[in-house]
């Protein structure tokens, strides 16, 4: 049996911009004091063996957040069942509620996606989800794979959109939605061989994530930022030998969810000439997808013994992958981050 | 260790060249645009209806003419009884009216219709006239200055500086409520032009024969009162001043035009907040994650309520003008 407490302190600075030069200074807390806040929690937890076969894990935790102007209380049970089939099988499921005392904000300037962290406080409550998952473990029979499916379904209440129309910093709480909900549901798939010369590992996730708010989107559900179908990622690793060792990674991602203006209406005599945005989060930045090689090799090197020199190649063949989309002259651009970026890392051991 | 000297020089090579390629590239992604469709923007006031009747273009395709819609029926239905109520009719633009001499009923619902070949017919949802805002009081007092520059000369020639105090009160029963005080007579650039034909008849024009049935560009509420439901009573103050670039002779003032409005809250949050983002946004897709709402049944435009009310005070002649040679009425 487990059983303890955990005490977090957490402290949040609203807005705050700093810089060095003496022509910019700017304050833009707008007179908001720094938010702190106190987590205590207690919890316990069991494993209980029902037969041979069939193990429960029951445990639940309670919670005291103090935020600046608020207190929220909180019991989150969360259980998970196990059943051993046979020696390689595992049947497992599982149902769990958590809180979150954090709330995302996720804007995006042009070109950049911005991420603001607002502690929950008398007018936000805390995030809340309830979660079920279920899955299969184990080893396949004769090989040396082990693999792990897993379905899941997340509810979750008490969210924030972040809507504001301009860039108005002192009225960031102004245009932030609350009382919107969430649901994300997928399935997860892991194939790997961790043992041998030749060792490799296959990782696919399909899921699906929206939220919902009574004033956004006509209130209907609509995808959620980091909504991702689908999310492949093939790691291939060849130990030469005790000293050398090759990595090899490819990953491939569905692109980011972002709102795409329907049509455009232009300027009439009474009113100026806008977009329609009827929809919230309608179109996706093409795939993400890259492959990495990487060689890492321990030894001596340079007359320097006992090192470990990487060098490591990112994104080799130099695909453009998507971290913004514009428009320019009348066309469309996406503007990448990185192509090709090589690195060399060298640790050296000085003491056994 | 040659090899690796090797690879680290490769390594430095590719970082190189990779240096030297943009990282931008000229995409073509399917966009969401769903076809032409019918955009309508406009509203219902009390002195009749108005909308922009037009037809959707793709969101890329930032710099076009707007396309009137050949062939658009467009009707304000009463939405009691399903009925045609009144067509609005057009000069071959993209502007739809109603007759000078139709006028809605107050509390009456009614909606728009606009239906025309090729296109999916459109609604809006129903809309209400309500009493129009009058105002409680309206004063108007002019203080005459000494000229900004303390010259005889210039204030002989061009007058004394003159300020011009519009005070006002009305009772409103929702925070939606402006007034613009609008100045009749000023033509500070068309006198250097021919003074005597522009002032004669643009004033004329402005003075008397104002469509009333068209109240102008819609604008987000730039003034806003102090509105609370406690104290429903505004009393305010505009004034004129006459700046260093204005002349009180030249560019006199012979009117001001009061006008209060109503608009109904979600036709105020439409133009707030695509105004908004239209002046902020730095391309189609700089996120500016909310949408624009719409009440017509293909989710495109507005159809709202504005009601307004015009008051004309007419200004005494500039005592400076002894002559009368600036008079133009």
């Amino acid at each position: 049996m487990n059983v303890g407490t955990q005490i977090t302190s957490l402290q949040t600075t609203p807005e705050k911009y700093e810089s060095n030069s003496e022509y910019n200074q700017i304050d833009t807390t707008y007179n908001e004091e720094e938010n702190n806040a106190s987590d205590i929690s207690l919890f316990i937890e069991d494993d209980i063996k029902l037969s041979n076969q069939l193990y429960l894990r029951a445990g639940i935790r309670g919670t005291h957040l103090k935020t600046k102007d608020s207190t929220f209380y909180s019991i989150q049970p969360r259980t998970t069942l196990r059943w051993l089939l046979n020696k390689n099988t595992t049947l497992k499921t599982g149902i769990s509620l958590t809180q979150q005392p954090f709330h995302v904000l996720v804007n995006t300037y042009g070109y950049y996606q911005e991420e603001s962290w607002l502690l929950a406080n008398k007018q936000f409550s805390p995030q809340k989800a309830w979660q079920f998952s279920s899955g299969i473990s184990g080893k396949i029979k004769g090989t040396q794979i082990e693999y792990n499916i897993e379905v899941y379904y997340k509810n979750m209440q008490n969210m924030l959109f972040y809507a504001p129309p301009d860039f108005e910093m002192d009225a960031m709480t102004k245009y932030i939605k609350d009382n919107g909900k969430g649901k994300s549901y997928g399935t997860e798939f892991l194939f790997q061989k961790g043992s041998g010369q030749i060792q490799w590992s296959v990782a696919y996730t399909l899921s699906w994530s929206y939220r919902k708010f009574d004033d956004l989107n006509n209130g209907k559900w609509f995808a959620a930022s980091f909504d991702r179908r689908h999310d492949l990622n093939i790691g291939l690793h060849y130990f030469r030998n005790e000293k050398d060792t090759w990595n090899f990674n490819y990953l491939l991602q569905s692109g980011r969810a972002y709102t795409m203006p329907e049509a455009y209406v232009p300027k009439s005599d009474i009113f100026t000439s806008h977009y329609v945005l009827s929809s919230i989060n309608n179109a996706r930045t093409p795939m993400y997808r890259r492959f990495d090689v990487s060689y890492k090799h321990k030894g001596s090197f340079l007359g320097i013994p006992k090192t470990e020199l990487t060098l490591s190649i990112m994104n080799l063949f130099a695909r453009k992958n998507p971290f913004a989309i514009y428009a320019k002259g009348g066309k469309l651009y996406l503007s990448t981050l990185y192509l090709v970026l090589p690195s060399a890392k060298l640790k050296i051991y000085l003491f056994n | 260790m040659k090899k690796t000297i090797y690879i680290l020089l490769s390594l430095i090579n590719i970082f190189l060249l990779s240096s030297c390629i943009e990282l931008e590239k000229e995409i073509t992604i399917s966009t969401t645009y769903k076809g032409n469709e019918i955009v309508v923007v406009g509203y219902l006031s009390n002195d009749g209806a108005l909308a922009s009747i037009q037809q959707t273009m793709p969101s890329d395709d930032s710099n076009s003419e707007p396309i009137i819609i050949k062939g658009a029926n467009v009707g304000l239905y009463s939405a009691q009884e399903n009925k045609l109520i009144q067509k609005l009719h057009t000069t071959d633009s993209i502007m739809y009216f109603t007759p000078e001499q139709f006028k809605p009923k107050e509390n009456t619902p009614y909606f728009i219709k606009v239906s025309a070949p090729g296109f999916e017919t459109v609604t809006s949802a129903p809309q209400k006239v309500s009493n129009a805002l009058k105002f409680d009081t309206v004063k108007v007092s002019i203080t005459d200055n000494k000229h900004w520059k303390n010259d005889d000369a210039y204030e002989e020639l061009f007058g004394k500086n003159r300020n011009i105090d519009v005070e006002y009160s009305f009772h409103t029963t929702t925070p939606y409520a402006s007034v613009n005080v609008l100045e009749l007579g000023y033509y500070n650039n068309e006198y250097y032009e021919d003074y005597n034909y522009y002032w004669k008849k643009k004033y004329v024009k402005k003075l008397y024969e104002i469509e009333l049935s068209y109240y102008g560009t819609l604008n987000p509420i730039s003034k806003r009162f102090n509105f609370d439901n406690n104290n429903d009573h505004i009393e305010t103050k505009d004034s004129i001043t006459y700046n260093d670039l204005k002349y009180p002779v030249f560019d006199r003032i012979d009117g001001i035009y009061l006008r209060g409005y109503y608009l109904s809250e979600d036709l105020s949050t439409f133009i707030t907040e695509t105004t908004m983002y239209m002046e902020n946004r730095t391309s189609p897709f700089s996120a500016l994650a909310g949408i624009i709402e719409s009440n017509m049944s293909n989710n495109i435009g507005y159809f709202g309520t504005m009601t307004a009310k015009d008051t004309l005070i007419t200004l005494p002649p500039h005592p400076d003008d002894v002559n009368n040679f600036y008079q133009h009425n």
